[in-house]
């Protein structure tokens, strides 16, 4: 799941910033080179539809604000995660939907098999359309953390630069968040096949 | 696999696209950089971008605080009777925290700054009765966001000895909270889950120490030489605990007393939160984005928060009501889809269909019971 990050490219990413203050179109290159990424990014949380435009008013944002961007920081990614993600957070309600649909989703099987197998899976679809209602009823901001943590994989440091946080409240909210999926899913039958899948997978 | 690797399974498989498909959103912003290479103004291609509303920290949906609460009381002289019943859906009233913004614009004078309205409020939230809730109690708070979007209720347990229960926007059916108090907390054995913090500190210094310790705050120089980055985390930590938290008169007076002392905060006299009251923002830049904290200007009841643009605010989000309950709604548990997956278990095949069909019924209801 992770996309692995080439840090030699990534360490260009300031200078292409800096370029960019004198001669703009060499912007078109942070595009390139992480507008996929930014995409897939938002398409997860509010759905393919709306992903291309939102992919194209964060690079035009960042655009906008490249004269303002701290070249010290030689990664663009956690700057254009969190223009994404406050973009985003104008579209709660199609991320609503969004793991709404996934938790839909979640109690359906592509195909019949052996009915052990097919009531383990159940279970643990079950299992995992609780973790969406879960994540969907978390705050924003816990939200935010949580997601970009397990689903972008950045680190602690590039979730409080992109969030504009201090990593103690990232960790804090990250903590809180993850506490409160646990709470979810203990409430219901499905704890221990949450406990089975934690040990075994 | 830890739970954080189970909700990575969540991630929707989006397959990262090509080129091709994002070769519209390229054009874009190649024709606003050559828009931008001749000189043709900052907005020269495709339609209106919306400002970015950057969240600010801690400011998402679950809000807990004691503004509306100080509004009333303020706003009728005489102390805010938290209710006393089991206000379980209490209505929302568009006007709670109701302000005088309208009136009082006009009495700001031309020549205050935010640090000296932000002292005001505390001398007069310093002077105010002290409405606190009993350790068994809950705080009520209810969020929205602009043109009636993204209303979020949230119940706590005051002292965070009990679960809580949020419901979210969206029609999402509603989730208990772990009960977790300060001391389970500091202990580091769950997150805490109290709407009321008694322990909160009332005085400047001793604030700012009690932020550094819950991790809402940063001791020492900017990690980074960004400008306005103290005042930033400051404010955002104060902005985080005033929707956050039920915060008596004087714990809100000494977070005025703190932000006052933040440089590069600036008045905006005609602000707006979500809900279209009128206010009065304390703004700061950071990063190329304008923030700002909205507050009722007579009260000085926290209103919401958003970002300015071009001198307009940009709201994000309102806290619509906050008050004190005695009880949580009743909450109807979800259904048990594992009772159903054990069933399977014993069926032949051709029942099977059937069996998927039961449980993707139950987890259905379960994604639209409410309480």
């Amino acid at each position: 799941m992770r996309v692995q990050a080439d840090t030699s490219v990534r360490a260009d990413d300031a200078a292409i910033i800096e370029a960019s203050r004198s001669q703009p179109e060499e912007f078109a290159a942070l595009f390139d080179r992480h507008a996929p990424l930014i995409h897939r990014y938002i398409a997860r949380r509010v759905g393919i539809q709306s992903a291309d435009d939102l992919v194209a008013e964060t690079f035009l944002a960042a655009f906008r604000r490249r004269l303002r961007y701290e070249t010290s920081q030689r990664d663009a990614r956690p700057w254009l995660y969190g223009i994404a993600t406050h973009l985003i957070s104008q579209h709660r309600r199609e991320e609503s939907r969004q793991l709404r649909i996934h938790r839909a989703a979640s109690g359906e099987l592509a195909e019949p098999g052996h009915g052990d197998r097919v009531a383990g899976d159940l279970t643990a679809s079950a299992v995992r359309g609780v973790l969406a209602a879960a994540l969907a009823g978390l705050p924003d901001r816990e939200r935010d953390v949580l997601v970009l943590i397990a689903w972008e994989q950045l680190s602690y440091d590039e979730v409080a630069t992109a969030l504009h946080i201090p990593v103690g409240t990232v960790r804090s909210r990250l903590s809180r968040g993850r506490a409160r999926v646990r709470e979810a899913l203990a409430r219901t039958e499905l704890s221990a096949t949450f406990e089975e899948i934690l040990r075994n997978e | 696999m830890n739970d954080l690797d189970l909700i990575a399974t969540l991630a929707p498989d989006t397959p990262l696209v090509s080129a091709n498909d994002l070769a519209q959103a390229r054009d874009r912003l190649r024709a606003e950089a050559a828009g931008r290479r001749a000189g043709q103004g900052t907005h020269s291609v495709g339609r209106h971008v919306p400002p970015l509303r950057l969240a600010v920290a801690g400011l998402a949906v679950a809000a807990t605080a004691a503004g509306v609460a100080i509004a009333l009381t303020l706003s009728s002289g005489l102390p805010a009777r938290p209710s006393a019943t089991n206000d379980s859906h209490p209505s929302v009233s568009r006007g709670a925290g109701g302000t005088n913004a309208g009136s009082t614009h006009a009495a700001l004078s031309a020549r205050l700054t935010a640090a000296q309205f932000l002292r005001q409020g505390a001398a007069a939230l310093r002077d105010q009765v002290a409405v606190l809730p009993r350790a068994d109690q809950y705080i009520y708070a209810e969020t929205e966001g602009p043109r009636g979007s993204a209303k979020y209720q949230i119940w706590q347990s005051a002292d965070g000895t009990r679960p809580g229960l949020i419901e979210p926007a969206g029609g999402i059916a509603a989730i208990p909270m772990p009960s977790c108090t300060v001391a389970r907390a500091e202990s580091g054995r769950c997150s805490l889950a109290a709407g009321y913090l008694p322990q909160m500190p009332t005085s400047r210094s001793a604030l700012f120490a009690f932020l550094v310790k819950i991790g809402d705050a940063t001791a020492g120089p900017s990690p980074k030489p960004i400008p306005n980055w103290a005042t930033n985390d400051l404010a955002k930590s104060v902005a985080s605990l005033l929707q956050d938290e039920y915060l008596s008169p004087a714990q809100q007076a000494s977070l005025f007393e703190l932000l006052a002392h933040a440089t590069g905060i600036r008045l905006i006299r005609h602000a707006v939160d979500a809900l279209g009251r009128p206010g009065v923002g304390v703004a700061w830049r950071y990063q190329g984005t304008i923030y700002e904290l909205v507050f009722d200007p007579s009260t000085y009841a926290y209103l919401g928060y958003g970002t300015v643009w071009h001198g307009r605010s940009q709201p994000q989000e309102a806290l619509v009501k906050m008050q004190i309950v005695d009880q949580l709604p009743h909450y109807q548990a979800p259904p048990r889809p594992s009772i159903a997956a054990a069933k399977c278990r014993k069926l032949q095949r051709p029942k099977l269909a059937e069996c998927r069909r039961l449980i993707a019924k139950q987890l259905g209801t379960a994604a639209t019971s409410g309480h």
